[in-house]
């Protein structure tokens, strides 16, 4: 997994991640979290990149979202990729964080889309 | 028995299994709620896995077994087939019988297999569909490490969707740590779904099975409190009670079979017909013999000989119903493929015919019926617009008829435009256009190789192997075939054919030296001929009837000339001949020699036989000669008239 700072500006700052976001590596993963979590800046999390997710990935991206809640902190996923996409449909939570999410025609049929975009 | 024949038993067993499940699936279309039918399926993909599974067949057994899975499900329940579904497992039959054609059974290929996983998914979804649905509360706690063994409940969570609809899922994060203290390798989140599902509560926890002791699962009925923890193992009720007592009675249990090889009975039915012409030989041996207690044996060896050929012929006899059954289903895909409303009616079904006759008027018998419906049969438009039942029939007729067996293929649709034929064969070269032609002649030229008034090509029919290829078929089985139309009416099509190949009563006649046998059934009678009955041009007149009549003697080239001659009458269908011989020797039975490839230019004869005294006799092929015998007066005609 590499997490890249594209931009930091107004206020925002922009992470990119690209690769596998699964047990292996949300160690790590936390820890780069962890730098950009004290600041009262607003995080965008791109996940454009994110190759291949499993359900620790899932829940290390679940429980950001709640603490950020807790702490009133801003933060925001955008470009989910197809795998991303995948667990948040099935796991129902695609409503549940509030993002906007553009869906990619190709990928509507695949995803299910039923509970997962109900509040 | 070794492994090969019993697999050779296998594959024939299977394939009579196949024709019932096609059976039972036609009755099943007409009535859902036929459960006799639906059980016939079940207990023959019941039969298939188990005796698949005892080959080795895997994929074949397990095939069969969801197969199986599916329908047991609607077995106990109320609820019907419905037609989507129907087709689906019409669909799936086939599959099986392409399985065993193809003889993949042991190793399919990898398309084959593709083809039968998407089979068994659109019924899976089918089945779902049609069983009644519940609703369940699924509660899943997966143990903290549960990622780390190796497992993801997201797998099991999304396998679960091809068991049913999730209709709400909440993840439950009260045992999330907080975001300092969580260790993001341990999972601390638990789900509640809710889960609409025809699927039992043993069918949902087995889709957990291998995750049963990396999780806590509840499975219940959202209205009612049915708990199951895990560690308790999934207890499989295992389902044997009727499936068990029900298969002990055999699908065949009104009629007992005896499976034999053909080429057997075909020994069996060679040596006795040696039995018959020896036998023969033997009496008329006997006669000479001065011993009246000797020749009183005979014939009573003569009698038992007669009943055992009959019995043996009667072995190869088959009733037709099963062949013409066959083609309901054609019809049930011809009448999908078409738009029209065919409807297939049969009758006759219980005349018997010789075995080997009847496998080679299948395809015959497909061309037609496909050509009815076809070229035949209208839409139910233009029925309508002619004020005919918008249900087109075809029929398929088979009874006997002295000697020889009929089978009509008859449809109500809008029959042969004779003058479209006629002017096609004028095309063709095949007519004359200056000569007028009887409505049998222009069907005529229907069978001409690659006659065709169709102008576009369907998939049907009308792809140039016509109706010449059904003439040759059923000329190679000593057959015939006439058609008889109506315009708007109708059409049917006759095909004649003798009713056995091997055995024949025959009546034997002398020309010169040369012994001539002629199939008893069609003789009608015999008398002098006398020059008085000449009515000229070929033409006998018996009884103040016109009959036509032919020389043996110089349509075989015999020579020689005798003072007395004889008539024999003989008649095939709605034709008579009377043909002229020296001498009538009686009746007498003949095995048919099937004539040497010398022969094969020669018209007339179908084949020789051996007499008692070891003489040869010429078995005349009657139809033929009628045939011929018209021709040449026609061109004698031709000749008067030039």
């Amino acid at each position: 997994m590499l997490i890249e700072k594209l931009a930091q500006k107004n206020g925002k700052v922009l992470l990119k991640l690209t690769g596998e976001l699964t047990i292996r590596e949300v160690k790590e993963v936390k820890e780069i979290f962890n730098e950009y979590l004290s600041s009262n800046e607003m995080l965008v999390l791109d996940l454009s990149g994110v190759g291949e997710l499993d359900s620790c990935g899932f829940q290390l991206l679940y429980a950001l979202k709640i603490y950020a809640k807790k702490k009133n902190k801003k933060l925001k996923y955008v470009n989910h990729s197809e795998a991303v996409l995948r667990y948040f449909d099935l796991y129902g939570v695609l409503a549940f964080f509030a993002d906007k999410i553009k869906i990619p025609k190709e990928l509507r049929a695949k995803l299910d889309l039923t509970y997962s975009i109900q509040r | 028995m070794n492994l090969v024949a019993l697999k050779e038993t296998f594959l024939q067993e299977t394939q009579e299994l196949h024709g019932i499940a096609e059976e039972s699936l036609l009755a099943l279309e007409k009535n859902p709620q036929d459960r006799e039918s639906l059980n016939s399926l079940f207990r023959v993909f019941h039969t298939i896995k188990g005796s698949a599974g005892m080959f080795g067949y895997e994929f074949l057994a397990r095939f069969t077994h969801e197969l199986e899975d599916f329908l047991s499900s609607l077995r106990d329940g109320e609820k019907n087939l419905a037609k989507e579904t129907i087709a689906l497992l019409f669909e799936a039959v086939d599959y099986i019988g392409e399985l065993l054609r193809k003889e993949e059974m042991e190793n399919p290929t990898v398309e084959m297999r593709e083809k039968g996983e998407s089979i068994l998914k659109r019924l899976e979804k089918a089945f779902q569909v049609s069983k009644e649905e519940n609703e369940w509360s699924i509660v899943i706690r997966p143990s903290r490490q549960i990622l780390s063994h190796g497992l993801d409940p997201y797998s099991f969570v999304r396998y679960l969707k091809k068991l049913g609809q999730i209709t709400k899922l909440k993840i439950d994060d009260t045992n999330l740590p907080s975001w300092e203290e969580f260790s993001p390798e341990e999972f601390y989140l638990n789900f509640q779904l809710n889960f609409v599902s025809a699927a039992s509560q043993e069918e949902i926890l087995s889709v957990f099975e291998f995750m049963v002791s990396e999780a806590e699962l509840e499975v219940k009925k959202a209205n009612n409190i049915r708990l199951r923890e895990t560690g308790e193992e999934l207890l499989p009720e295992i389902n044997e009670g009727p499936m068990a007592s029900k298969l002990t009675g055999s699908f065949l249990k009104e009629k007992k079979y005896l499976r034999l090889e053909a080429h057997k009975i075909d020994e069996l039915v060679n040596l006795t017909g040696e039995l018959v012409i020896s036998a023969a030989s033997v009496r008329k041996r006997s006669l000479a013999c001065d011993s009246h207690a000797l020749q009183e044996e005979v014939a009573h060896l003569a009698r038992l000989i007669e009943m055992l050929r009959d019995n043996v012929m009667d072995i190869r006899m088959v009733p037709i119903g099963e062949t013409f059954r066959r083609y309901e289903r054609v019809v049930r895909d011809l009448s999908h493929e078409l738009g029209k409303k065919i409807r297939l009616h049969l009758e006759g079904s219980q005349t018997e015919l010789d075995k080997s006759l009847i496998e080679n008027l299948v395809d015959p018998l497909m061309h037609l019926v496909r050509n009815a419906a076809d070229h035949g049969i209208e839409t139910p438009e233009e029925r309508k617009q002619k004020g005919k039942e918008d249900v087109g029939t075809i029929s398929l007729i088979a009874y006997h008829e002295t000697g020889s067996v009929v089978i009509e293929v008859r449809d109500d649709g809008r029959g042969i435009d004779q003058e479209k034929v006629l002017q096609r064969a004028i095309e063709l070269k095949l007519a004359d256009p200056h000569r007028s032609y009887l409505p049998q002649e222009i069907y005529q030229f229907l069978f001409e190789p690659g006659f065709s008034t169709r102008e576009e090509v369907s998939s049907v029919s009308g792809r140039g192997v016509g109706m010449d290829v059904v003439r040759s078929n059923i000329e190679a089985l000593r057959g015939s075939v006439e058609i008889e139309s109506e315009k708007g009416e109708g059409t049917v099509v006759r095909i004649r054919l003798p009713l056995t190949l091997a055995i024949i009563d025959g009546f034997l006649v002398q020309v010169a030296q040369s012994y001539y046998v002629i199939p008893l059934d069609m003789v009608q009678e015999c008398f002098e001929f006398r020059k008085e009955f000449n009515g000229g041009g070929g033409f006998l007149n018996l009884r103040g009837e016109v009959l036509p009549y032919l020389h043996l003697r110089s349509y075989f080239n015999n020579g020689g000339e005798t003072l007395r001659e004889s008539v024999v009458v003989v008649h095939y269908g709605r034709k008579k001949l009377g043909l002229v011989v020296d001498k009538l020797l009686g009746e007498i039975q003949a095995v048919i020699k099937p004539l040497g490839r010398i022969f094969e230019g020669l018209a007339g004869l179908g084949g020789a036989t051996i007499l008692g005294e070891g003489e040869i006799a010429f078995i005349l092929d009657i139809p033929k000669i009628i045939e011929m015998a018209s021709v040449r007066r026609d061109l004698h005609q031709l000749g008067a008239r030039l």
